[in-house]
């Protein structure tokens, strides 16, 4: 198989498994910290959303420290078989924590925005906090979680800093798009080759932002 | 029975209730910022009582004393509130159905379609919210709430962004809906016209107390001195059947239980139901059999009541079908009005205005 395809797939695999992960994850920290008060609220919040701002390197380091082959947790996945750190799974999870922020933030901002009063009145419709998530709530959040989904979706594909300290950068294993763009532009003869990889990152990204763009201007023409 | 002894301090506003409602048709009036929809509130559950119990029919929904605080959805209670409410990604149909859905079969009391049928909702299932009147959307709330067959029924001021015409139609549906279903109502409103009509009984809240609980016109006495009263008028809703069109008097007859009236050529069809409201200001009082008059609808009847709304005076009047009447005080004298006197009601046909068909 042409290498660049294959690493288009690889980036495409990871990224689509990081949002399968994401939706489920991050609409539940979105509706929680929307809606509920608990304790320990402001660190989940702090958590959730450092690596926004955090350089996705430290990020990277802190997996490492967390879930590397050294670590605790990593020692208890590797008796049971599983292997995070060097793996594409890795670069999966380097991924998710990254994108996470985006996702949650969407799905709080569009959660924010459905009024609690529709909600009080289905429960005194009888229906239980299950049914008015599904009913009520994520229906008429819908456009914004999808919104916030196309936003985390294309920050996992061009994911690099945490990717390339948890993952590493193997050729044929975990050299997503970014990371073979730079092994490239590492090489002398190499920047023909990064081309291609370029062009199809920038029409992904450019794709992504649009449907974002779309998916907002219905969420907001919906709420108002 | 519904008993509420609770207190609830909110943000500037200390509520403390004591009262056991009968279950009728009871209206709850206050003015602003009285707690009215606080009191709603802590009966539905939506709020926790800071101490005291709820009880409905001998069921606990709270007590802090036995820590019992059963969750709004297992309350049977139904809430309209001021706004419809409607979800509006569900079409009239799933609105309506979203509250029978996990109803256990042996806990629905009203099947689907007759509460569509008396709600008149048969033509607006496939719509949107989005394409119903302000009257309609809070038609299918009601409809909505009945449903989820609750035990009691809280209205919060639910006809606020409507005109009066659909206020006495709602209204009128809503004592129908009263009567056939035997569900008792809690009604909030900061305006008694309307309603006094209406309710069975009223409880007035005044400043987070509640400072009386009676028959209506004997709670207006204790209204006399709250900004409770509009000027609006009082209403007498009737539902008359169409008898015939006269055309050469120009003229369409109705009757009224074993009153004929006599109202301007209507549009409408023989053996018809319409709805029509009175106001009350618009009867006059005779004390004789009046002659040579040109209104047309003369009935006799018996003083019930006397009651007095500041300067105004509401004399309930029983012609078999009962009448409220709006005079001022100088004419109780001058005719010597006094509960059991006979008199006579003139109606003018023009007085008559249609609410549309019920």
């Amino acid at each position: 198989m042409n290498p660049q395809l294959q690493i288009i797939l690889l980036s495409l695999k990871v990224a689509t498994l990081t949002t399968m992960i994401l939706i489920p994850v991050g609409t539940f920290l979105g509706w929680l910290l929307a809606r509920k008060s608990f304790p320990g609220k402001s660190l989940l919040d702090g958590v959730v959303n450092v690596p926004l701002v955090l350089p996705p390197v430290v990020t990277g380091y802190f997996l490492l420290v967390v879930l590397g082959p050294n670590s605790v947790v990593g020692g208890v996945l590797e008796k049971v078989g599983i292997r995070l750190a060097f793996t594409w799974t890795g670069a999966v999870v380097a991924a998710a924590v990254v994108s996470m922020p985006l996702l949650v933030r969407a799905v709080r901002a569009a959660i924010d925005s459905v009024d609690v009063k529709l909600e009080d009145a289905a429960r005194m419709l009888r229906a239980g906090e299950f049914r008015i998530f599904f009913r009520v709530t994520l229906p008429l959040a819908a456009n914004g979680v999808l919104a916030g989904t196309v936003l985390a979706f294309a920050r996992a594909l061009g994911e690099f800093g945490a990717t390339v300290v948890f993952a590493s950068n193997i050729q044929g294993v975990t050299q997503t798009m970014p990371l073979a763009i730079f092994s490239y532009l590492n090489q002398v003869d190499g920047e023909a080759k990064a081309r291609t990889l370029v062009i199809v990152s920038i029409v992904l990204a450019y794709l992504s932002i649009l449907v974002n763009e779309a998916l907002m201007r219905r969420f907001k023409n919906a709420a108002g | 029975m519904l008993q509420v002894r609770a207190k609830k301090c909110l943000a500037g506003f200390e509520l403390e209730l004591d009262f056991e409602l009968q279950p009728s048709f009871t209206a709850l009036f206050g003015a602003s910022g009285s707690g009215k929809t606080t009191t709603l509130n802590l009966i539905a559950g939506l709020l926790t009582p800071d101490q005291g119990e709820v009880i409905l029919d001998g069921s606990i929904l709270f007590s802090k004393r036995k820590k019992i605080n059963i969750k709004p959805r297992d309350r049977h209670i139904g809430y309209i509130f001021q706004e419809s409410r409607l979800f509006p990604h569900l079409r009239v149909q799933e609105n309506l159905e979203f509250g029978l859905q996990r109803l256990p079969a042996n806990e629905r009391k009203f099947s689907f379609d007759e509460i569509v049928e008396v709600a008149g909702l048969t033509g607006l299932l496939e719509r949107t919210p989005h394409a119903l009147s302000g009257g309609e959307k809070q038609r299918v709330a009601l409809a909505r709430a009945i449903l989820a067959s609750p035990h009691y029924l809280l209205l919060d001021e639910p006809l606020a962004a409507l005109d009066l015409p659909a206020r006495l139609a709602f209204l009128k549906f809503l004592k129908d809906i009263h009567g056939h279903f035997n569900l008792p109502m809690l009604y909030v409103s900061h305006d008694l016209s309307n309603v006094v009509s209406f309710a069975n009984d009223v409880i007035i809240l005044d400043n987070g107390r509640n400072t009386g609980y009676g028959p209506p016109y004997e709670m207006l006495d204790k209204l006399a001195a709250a900004p409770l009263i509009s000027r609006e008028d009082i209403p007498n809703i009737l539902e008359v059947r169409v008898e015939r069109h006269d055309t050469a008097r120009g003229v369409t007859l109705c009757r009224l239980k074993h009153l004929e009236l006599v109202l301007p050529r209507l549009d409408c069809a023989e053996g018809e139901k319409l709805l029509l409201n009175i106001p009350a200001s618009e009867i006059i009082v005779a004390v004789e059999e009046p002659r040579g008059l040109s209104a047309s609808n003369v009935f006799r009847g018996t003083v019930a009541r006397i009651s007095r709304l500041r300067e105004r005076v509401m004399v309930e009047v029983n012609a078999g079908e009962s009448f409220t009447v709006e005079i001022v005080e100088a004419t109780v004298a001058r005719l010597d009005l006094r509960p059991g006197k006979e008199i006579f009601l003139i109606f003018k046909a023009s007085s008559f205005r249609r609410l549309g068909n019920s």
